[in-house]
């Protein structure tokens, strides 16, 4: 119970001390020229094309380890003994 | 009897943690520390311009950087979890030797995949924005394709030694 009280006062607290906080300022730039020529270079008409650009290699490197995981190819001999249950399990320490 | 063996769950999860991991290295290394370049300094040159462009480009490259590391730290974070799942499989061999193996396979993809698209494709970067950037390209490649070839080799010879045990008590097959 009293638990529950410290954590809903503590969401409490930092909910106020966020909403009574002053915009973040971290940006030294956003509000320069530079910064709007920035932020003008990034989001154009090229936005979709650049972020595909600069992510197409992620789907086919995913697409590899696919092959890895599913591939007809790493599996061998038995296990020596009987390992059918998970490491830690004997001695309580697998959740 | 017990199960049959199956190396692929760490091999994936080994290879995922490399991709991610190679991206991070290509990413420090060669766009922080060396800063020989960007996501996009073909596009939005950071050399040969006027300063105050040069200062623009270098902050629309930071963000198309900050974009491709996101999916780094993606790539190593799926990478972590398919290694947990991994271990506590009883029939997955824990072979330090296989695991290294595939942590080096993924960076050498990674740098195979990156460079090819990335340097010979899409032409969005080279290694080094200089008119001799074919070189620098051509040798990256080279680097990728040696880390996959030592990365493979070290996991098959992992699995023809019998994946030994690290530690007594770990998986053996037989």
């Amino acid at each position: 119970m009293r638990a529950a009280r410290h954590r809903f006062l503590t969401a409490v607290s930092l909910a106020a001390i966020a909403a009574a906080a002053p915009p973040a300022r971290a940006c030294p730039l956003c509000d320069t020229g530079t910064g709007q020529r920035v932020r003008a270079g990034i989001f154009r008409d090229d936005f979709a094309a650049n972020a595909a650009r600069t992510l197409l290699p992620f789907p086919l490197l995913a697409g590899l380890v696919a092959l890895v995981h599913y591939g007809p190819w790493g599996r061998g001999g038995r296990v020596a003994g009987d390992r059918r249950t998970p490491r830690g399990a004997a001695d309580g320490t697998a959740d | 009897m017990g199960p049959r063996i199956d190396r692929r769950p760490l091999v994936s999860a080994g290879t995922l943690l490399g991709i991610g991991m190679g991206g991070f290295a290509d990413g420090i290394v060669l766009h922080q520390l060396l800063q020989v370049h960007n996501m996009l300094t073909a596009r939005y040159p950071t050399t040969g311009v006027p300063a105050e462009t040069a200062l623009v480009h270098v902050e629309i490259n930071m963000f198309w950087d900050g974009l491709f590391h996101a999916f780094c730290w993606v790539a190593a974070a799926a990478g972590v979890a398919l290694l947990w799942r991994a271990v506590r499989r009883p029939d997955v061999p824990l072979s330090t030797r296989t695991l290294v193996g595939s942590i080096w396979l993924g960076w050498g993809l990674f740098n195979l995949v990156e460079g090819v698209i990335d340097h010979h494709v899409l032409h969005i970067h080279h290694v080094t924005e200089t008119p001799d950037h074919l070189a620098y390209d051509l040798a990256f490649l080279a680097f990728g394709a040696a880390q996959v070839v030592s990365g493979l080799w070290l996991v098959r010879t992992a699995a023809a030694a019998g994946d030994r045990p690290d530690r007594p008590g770990h998986l053996r097959s037989e």
